[in-house]
């Protein structure tokens, strides 16, 4: 005689509570985050975003290494190697650009060339939710592309301080936060015009191509306007969405910007602007994606 | 349960479709429909072309009414994109990303709705639709139908009240088919509402036994399958009888005004009339009379196949 017996897996249906629209926007920058960096995907795709993380990271850690060595006999501070920490911005603006318009494609451009928005359609969130989080979880990635090595460099040096770690970050706070101002202007400067780029371009190499030729060349048609007699021609350098970002960053940290100040600008009008280009790229966006979401 | 008279109605709807019409430019790719959904299955059926995806897409929110309302849960799903805690949408299109596993799309989907899906629920979800054996594999890798059932495990996994599916067998084989069916049968009969799209009929035909059918955008038919066959009261029932005497039941069924028209076929007949249940008493007295073997009586075109011909005629 033959006998049988169905196990139970002890799979469950899922019965716990449902979450709202904040519970799902989570879930889509954490996604955006993980597919921008390659997370779970195959070594191919964290190549080029981990690869310029660490080029980031690099002279962050070689300075701190140079402090560590040379400390004793020079007695060096972060101001010695770097100057300020606007200069360390210069040394990977390029970088972040570079980051943001590989990262903002691959967040974006799925969603709508596999036809996945109609899964986001069928939960609880709205065009504009699924929009903030797809545009935060960018901002996340590039602020700490461009915080994170400079919070390396301001902690190990502290670290070397003779008065101590915890003394050396107190009287760098305010130049913390200051790195942090100016990372915002660079996401509005790099990241606003990605973002705008990755919703409409239909392949993630060609959003990739069109950032990162287009905001250099908007820069040099903002430029050569500016040097131009055309009626206007003082507010040019405002055109030039990419370089409002060193802008800010040196209205943050008290420099000069020889650009504005020919055109006779206040610096503060760079930081304005990118609050209008991020206005209108969201007015924009949110209505291309309204006709799908 | 339906309302009073009204079959495209049910009392208990969990979505409401009211007057509504969807034009795009001077094409009208829904005119003035007014149904609803609730518990168990309703096959929403029609031609390719006829305005289930537009209605579809009205319904989950995906675009607006150029005219009339839709509501789910009492809510206008445009503006409260809650409603879809308790939702899941199966859309035609493929709709995954190639470059996850199954596993990790369910379990993404997932986490779009709840803080709290355990890995037990996404098995749960992947076996449902035996899934299983490939939930590690990239779904790029996949066929179409094992596609499709990774998108119905996602819209599973969390256990939705209302599932809105969209051509969900397309591309499924038969064995896969036929498990499926009997998924959302269980689904139904556990309460949840179910809409299933289709332009195949014997789909639907074995899936649901109410049906809102639609020809060029304009709701033609609602109700009970065989309700709609009895509605359908100008066009003759067809009637398969077997019998070993088939030339003598032809001759006494020819006397009835009832019968049109009789087809001899090999091994029967195939009986034309107005009216099923006179030829239905009539048999056994013809049967008792002619000393004829009745093998087999039965209506042959109450399927949805000939109802839907029927309605595309009518309305064309």
């Amino acid at each position: 005689m033959t006998t049988g017996q169905i196990y139970d897996l002890g799979y469950a249906p899922h019965e716990g509570e449902r979450l709202g629209r904040s519970g799902a926007m989570r879930a889509i920058t954490k996604d955006g985050i993980k597919r921008a960096l390659g997370i779970g995907r195959k070594a191919r795709s964290k190549l080029m975003p981990m690869g310029l993380i660490l080029a980031a990271m690099a002279p962050a850690i070689v300075l701190v290494g140079i402090a560590f060595v040379f400390k004793s006999e020079f007695d060096l501070e972060a101001g010695d190697l770097l100057g300020s920490p606007a200069t360390y911005f210069d040394l990977i603006a390029t970088l972040a650009l570079l980051f943001i318009a590989l990262a903002a494609p691959a967040v974006m451009i799925p969603d709508r060339r596999d036809n996945v928005l109609a899964v986001y359609s069928s939960r609880p969130v709205s065009a504009a939710d699924y929009l903030i989080a797809r545009g935060g979880s960018l901002a996340i990635l590039m602020l700490a592309f461009l915080v994170l090595p400079q919070l390396v460099l301001l902690v190990g040096l502290a670290a070397l301080d003779p008065s101590g770690l915890f003394s050396a970050m107190v009287s760098d706070s305010g130049e913390v936060l200051r790195v942090f101002a100016a990372s915002i202007g660079y996401v509005g400067a790099f990241g606003v015009p990605a973002f705008l780029v990755a919703s409409f371009a239909k392949r993630t190499g060609m959003a990739a191509g069109m950032t990162i030729i287009g905001l250099p060349l908007l820069d040099g048609i903002a430029e050569a306007l500016s040097q131009s007699n055309l009626p206007g021609s003082s507010l040019a350098p405002l055109l030039g969405v990419a370089t409002l970002g060193g802008a800010v960053r040196d209205w943050v940290f008290g420099r000069s910007n020889a650009t504005f100040s020919q055109a006779g600008l206040p610096l503060w009008t760079a930081a304005a602007a990118l609050v209008v280009v991020a206005v209108i790229v969201a007015a924009v966006v949110l209505r291309r994606y309204r006709r799908e979401l | 349960m339906t309302i009073g008279t009204n079959p495209a109605l049910v009392s208990d709807a969990t979505i409401e479709v009211r007057g509504v019409s969807k034009w795009f430019g001077n094409k009208v790719a829904v005119s003035d429909v007014t149904c609803s959904f609730g518990p168990g299955i309703t096959g929403l059926l029609g031609p390719n072309g006829a305005g289930k995806t537009t209605l579809l897409r009205m319904m989950m929110g995906l675009t607006s009414p150029s005219q009339g309302s839709v509501s789910m849960f009492g809510e206008n799903p445009r503006r409260a994109p809650s409603v879809f805690k308790d939702v899941a949408f199966v859309p035609e299109d493929d709709a995954v990303y190639p470059f996850l596993t199954a596993r990790q799309f369910v379990r993404y989907a997932a986490s779009l709705t709840s803080s709290e899906i355990t890995e037990s629920a996404v098995t749960a979800a992947l076996d449902q639709v035996e899934m299983l054996d490939a939930a590690d594999r990239p779904i790029s890798d996949y066929s179409k139908g094992m596609r499709q059932r990774t998108k119905v495990a996602a819209a599973l996994v969390h256990n939705p009240r209302v599932l809105v599916l969209d051509e969900p067998l397309n591309g499924t084989d038969p064995v896969r088919r036929a498990s499926l069916i009997d998924l959302f049968k269980k689904l139904a009969a556990a309460g949840h509402t179910i809409v299933i799209s289709s332009h195949v009929l014997q789909e639907v035909e074995r899936l649901a036994t109410r049906v809102i059918a639609m020809v060029d955008g304009k709701l033609a038919a609602a109700g009970d399958i065989h309700a709609i066959r009895a509605a359908m009261s100008d066009i003759p029932y067809q009637v398969r009888i077997d019998t070993d005497v088939p030339r003598q039941v032809a001759a006494a069924l020819l006397s009835l005004d009832t019968v049109s028209g009789i087809d001899m076929l090999e091994s029967g007949l195939r009986v034309e009339t107005t009216d099923l249940s006179s030829v239905g008493n009539v048999l056994p007295r013809i049967a008792s009379d002619l000393d004829a073997r009745i093998t087999r009586f039965e209506p042959v075109d109450e399927s949805l196949e000939s109802v839907f011909r029927y309605l595309v005629k009518a309305n064309r």
